[in-house]
């Protein structure tokens, strides 16, 4: 068996882009549902089910977050940009002898409301799949230097002012590079955070306002 | 200038003040293999 000693389908020599290597809709359960032919890059689907699914022995599993910084101010469009993504490394199962933690997956979660001209630009390696409304929107399975693909949300037949779900999956699977930009002018759920200044402004008129309007009433 | 005044300056302010960028944080899983 080749791989990176704790599962096949990671550092198996292979480098590949699958298309259709998952469904064209998510699972019930949130996941990826494995769809491709075995080949040097993808074993079966038993090995599949392990990658976002915590497995006694296969895996560990290490909470992370991502924070999308707007690229100027007003702007409404949104920027995660790193050509070295390795959020774990000396984590989980440790280096294992690399410079870096190469062999991971990251997935995460989230809702927005649907506002027309929203669009989602994505470059990275390797495997990434981003369903949108659990369809599959985003397709750039395998092991492969960075590759990018861009959805106009305009073309999802989505209906404005909806919620809908968004699931994003990716694979570090091989000892190179490991790329992770994605810039989006949707406006998750998770919220934006506005910044602090007119925030304490505004906060400081309310105080304000109530003192003077606490004055005039006595 | 009186109390009410001033607290009206602020809120405008704050309301139309060149914003600073925002940002989005997403909470992630990441498994290791």
């Amino acid at each position: 068996m080749v791989g990176c000693g704790n599962h096949v389908d990671f550092d198996n020599n292979g480098v590949l882009s699958v298309a259709g290597a998952v469904k064209s809709t998510i699972g019930a359960d949130r996941k990826p549902v494995f769809n491709a032919s075995p080949s040097s890059v993808f074993s079966t689907a038993a090995n599949f089910d392990q990658w976002y699914r915590d497995t006694a022995g296969v895996n560990r599993t290490i909470a992370t977050s991502l924070t999308l910084n707007e690229t100027a101010p007003g702007s409404g469009m949104y920027e995660y940009l790193n050509s070295a993504y390795f959020p774990i490394d000396g984590q989980g199962w440790g280096n294992q002898g690399n410079a870096r933690n190469y062999h991971f997956t990251m997935e995460l979660h989230s809702s927005f409301t649907y506002r027309p001209g929203q669009t989602l630009n994505f470059t990275g390696d390797d495997d990434v799949w981003v369903f949108i409304d659990d369809r599959l929107v985003i397709d750039l399975g395998g092991i492969h230097p960075a590759q990018s693909a861009s959805v106009n949300l305009d073309t999802l037949g989505l209906t404005a002012g909806q919620t809908y779900a968004f699931d994003f999956f990716f694979a570090e699977r091989h000892l190179t590079q490991s790329n992770l930009r994605m810039q989006t002018s949707i406006d998750f759920n998770s919220g934006t955070v506005p910044e602090p200044a007119s925030l304490g402004l505004v906060a400081l008129a309310l105080v304000g306002a109530g003192v003077a309007r606490r004055r005039a009433t006595r | 200038m009186s109390l009410r005044s001033l607290a009206l300056s602020a809120l405008l302010a704050g309301l139309s003040a060149p914003s600073l960028a925002g940002s989005i944080t997403l909470q992630a899983t990441v498994r290791d293999f």
